[in-house]
């Protein structure tokens, strides 16, 4: 059975070593229901209005979807909501480790199984294996289309069928060496829901140097990345790695969110910088100026699009990508 | 010419600058109110003048550590630590108040920041930018109740480079929450005892005034359950600023017993505050603080008196002054605005029986998306009462998203409904 997750930080180790199958949830662009207002992020309006019988698991990442759960709750729809904590030191990890054994508890009672720590310990083995993996690959050819198209597969298809797909592709060398390209551009925004930018960027002879995104680099969690003490307890190690990972703009800290683009800034070297935002996305809409400043510093061109989850890359958006492309 | 147009002028000439950083203006202001006894002014106004020129002048003055904080952050617990709680959205409300928002909110539109954020914060950004407010000492921004609080204190702590601190709420209330929030309390008052020069005496005293302020507060809204209603709810909707800004001080305890004392004179000789009272309305969320003719249309000239707005009711307990960690935790973790919907949906319910309420507007405020994503929930919960209910869309801040024809003609048609 599938469990659908809507955001990077549920811990699809646990959903998988429940005996379910973690998806993310991308819905077609559904109908106005007019169970969210019109100004509110297109993805929480496409997830309310989505038909599923699956359950769905939320985290308390933004208004947005913390309202999604509201009302898909108020339905009758099976739902979850996991508290996410902003900090990732010993508190805040403790906090979320109790927050995933809740999860557990409500996997159990939506027809999971109960989960034993080796079965834990083997579900973060295999999502281990399939990370390095899909990071070996994005570190060869950059944030291509059929790379786009790969992790999108990874996030929505169970792990065996996953490891199948990146075997093919590594064995097969599909993806050509986008990373060569000279004009380089870093992409970055909350979610990139779909893959018309890239497909824009290779036309245009540019080239996705990196993927900000919750469903690009931010997919990455090192299990073990800090040196803490985790008394071999995976429920601990799983809290500590996804509050270690790359954080998103949800995450404020003490200015990690400012530093860490700085860090990729400075290590990924892009001619151009694309921030993708979507429409109406609080998180998003407050990064604008922090990202327009730190690349102002660093003298690098730096293009604001907003966009609909559904709405594709429209002929204004393809202009102003052309445009901008042209300066770079 | 009123005080209003004469600052107004001011600001045309590009000396506002100067008297509104000046502490020295807080100070005549503050004498003039405290000599003012007489004539509209009753002594419940009189208090609430009284704490926001005193606030203001401190806050110039840097007597003590300013904090900017997010409304609904306690701000007993930044008088208890010995800061000066400033909470930037209040001043944006005052901003629109005095009609200068929309210069700020072109400031900080200039620089980059969305026209789809929150007004209260965009306001507040381009008066940081224009560097009119308070200079922050530390920021302190709690993670409820909504997003853009949050990212506006951070972008605010860039901007001042200041010391940025963040109270992490958890989203469910249950005993571990609140003792797992109450550590976190103490934990953040040792990081902070270098900044801020708590004394204990202080505490012991701030709390004593939170408690026997929530019991004004408690018999005020008790009052307001009254037929007709002693209390206009357009004034409440703009006093609401001295509790959630100045609850802890003297000066919001003053004004709760004052206002009590109206309230019950106005209930026990049957003088209502609006003569002609033919509905009673509960009204959620804040209005427009702009000058507008909105509520005074709603109120007196078709005779529907706000009777309650969701902002005014007393949701914590009596915070033990020597366990306020686990009081102050309690209090964040109960607000209906914050956790599950549903949460918000039963304090509505209740609200509409308690105050024989025939009627719910929805103040939908552009930006807003933790109140405005409830409108639907709310809705469905209502239409089942067979209470009629509005989800009006406005702006709280920006004038220039107040459409008055249609806000208006939207607001009658509801009203025949009622």
């Amino acid at each position: 059975m599938f469990v659908y997750t809507t955001c990077s930080y549920v811990p699809v180790e646990i959903i998988y070593a429940a005996g379910l199958i973690p998806s993310r949830l991308i819905p077609p662009a559904g109908e106005e229901t007019g169970l969210l207002p019109r100004s509110y992020c297109s993805y929480a309006r496409a997830c309310a209005a989505a038909k599923l019988t699956a359950p769905v698991i939320f985290t308390a990442c933004c208004d947005g979807l913390r309202r999604c759960y509201d009302v898909r709750k108020a339905q009758g729809g099976r739902v979850f909501i996991l508290d996410l904590p902003r900090q990732d030191d010993e508190s805040g990890v403790g906090y979320y480790r109790e927050e995933l054994l809740r999860l557990a508890e409500w996997l159990e009672a939506a027809g999971g199984r109960p989960i034993p720590e080796g079965a834990l310990r083997e579900a973060i083995k295999i999502y281990g294996g399939i990370r390095a993996k899909l990071k070996a690959v994005a570190g060869a050819t950059g944030m291509s289309r059929k790379f786009f198209d790969l992790l999108f597969a990874v996030l929505t298809c169970a792990p065996e069928e996953t490891r199948q797909l990146l075997d093919s592709f590594q064995a097969g060398s599909v993806l050509s060496g986008s990373g060569q390209k000279d004009r380089r551009v870093l992409l970055a925004g909350t979610f990139l829901p779909e893959r018309g930018i890239l497909a824009l960027l290779e036309e245009s002879d540019a080239a996705a140097v990196f993927a900000d995104f919750c469903c690009g680099e931010r997919f990455h969690v090192q299990y073990g990345a800090r040196d803490y003490p985790c008394g071999g307890d995976p429920w601990l190690v799983l809290a500590r790695a996804y509050l270690g990972k790359p954080p998103c703009p949800r995450m404020t800290g003490k200015n990690e969110r400012s530093l860490y683009i700085q860090t990729i800034l400075e290590r990924t070297l892009p001619a151009g910088v694309i921030y993708y935002g979507m429409k109406f996305c609080d998180h998003g809409l407050y990064e604008v100026p922090l990202w327009r400043f730190l690349c102002s510093q660093r003298q690098i061109p730096f293009l604001h699009l907003e966009g609909e989850y559904s709405g594709g890359i429209s002929g204004q958006l393809r202009t102003r990508i052309q445009a901008f492309l042209e300066t770079i | 010419m009123n005080i209003k147009e004469y600052i107004y002028r001011k600001t045309q000439n590009g000396e506002w600058h100067r008297y509104v950083t000046s502490p020295r203006t807080y100070l005549f202001l503050e004498l003039l109110s405290g000599l003012w006894c007489l004539g509209k002014l009753n002594r419940h106004s009189k208090a609430s003048l009284l704490f926001g020129t005193r606030l203001l002048r401190q806050a110039y003055q840097g007597a003590r550590p300013v904090v900017w904080t997010n409304v609904y952050t306690p701000p007993e617990l930044i008088w208890a630590w010995g800061g000066i709680p400033f909470m930037p959205e209040a001043a944006a409300a005052v901003a629109a108040n005095l009609g200068w928002s929309t210069y700020f909110l072109k400031v900080a539109e200039g620089a980059w920041y969305s026209t789809d954020l929150c007004s209260f914060h965009r306001c507040a950004l381009g008066m940081a930018m224009e560097r009119l407010l308070p200079r922050p000492d530390l920021i302190l921004a709690s993670s409820h109740l909504c997003d853009g609080a949050v990212k506006f204190l951070e972008a605010a702590g860039r901007l001042y480079g200041c010391p940025y601190f963040l109270l992490p709420v958890p989203y469910r209330d249950t005993p571990q929450a609140r003792s797992w929030l109450a550590g976190e309390i103490r934990a953040l008052q040792r990081e902070l005892k270098t900044l801020l020069p708590a004394r204990p005496k202080e505490a012991a005293r701030v709390f004593a005034n939170v408690n026997a302020t929530r019991r004004h507060m408690v018999a005020v809204n008790e009052l307001r359950k009254n037929v007709p209603a002693p209390w206009r709810g357009s004034e409440a909707l703009t006093l609401v600023i001295l509790f959630l800004n100045g609850l802890g001080t003297a000066e919001a305890l003053s004004f709760y017993r004052e206002l009590e004392r109206v309230l019950s004179r106005r209930v026990r000789k049957k003088t209502p505050v609006v003569p002609e009272q033919k509905r009673r309305l509960l009204w959620l969320h804040f209005k427009p603080f702009y000058a507008n003719p909105l509520l005074d249309l709603l109120e007196i000239g078709h005779q529907s008196v706000i009777a309650f707005e969701e902002v005014s009711y007393v949701f914590w307990e009596e915070i033990p002054p020597d366990a306020y960690a686990e009081g102050i935790a309690a209090k964040m973790l109960a607000n209906p605005l914050w956790g599950p919907g549903e949460k918000r949906v039963n304090l509505v319910l209740r609200l509409v029986r308690d105050y024989h309420a025939q009627g719910v507007i929805h103040f939908s405020h552009w930006g807003c998306r933790q109140s405005t994503g409830a409108a639907a929930l709310l809705r469905a919960a209502l239409n089942k009462e067979g209470i009629p209910f509005l989800d009006l869309d406005g702006d709280c801040i920006d004038p220039r998203n107040f459409m008055e024809g249609q806000t208006v003609t939207r607001v009658e048609s509801f009203l025949e409904m009622v």
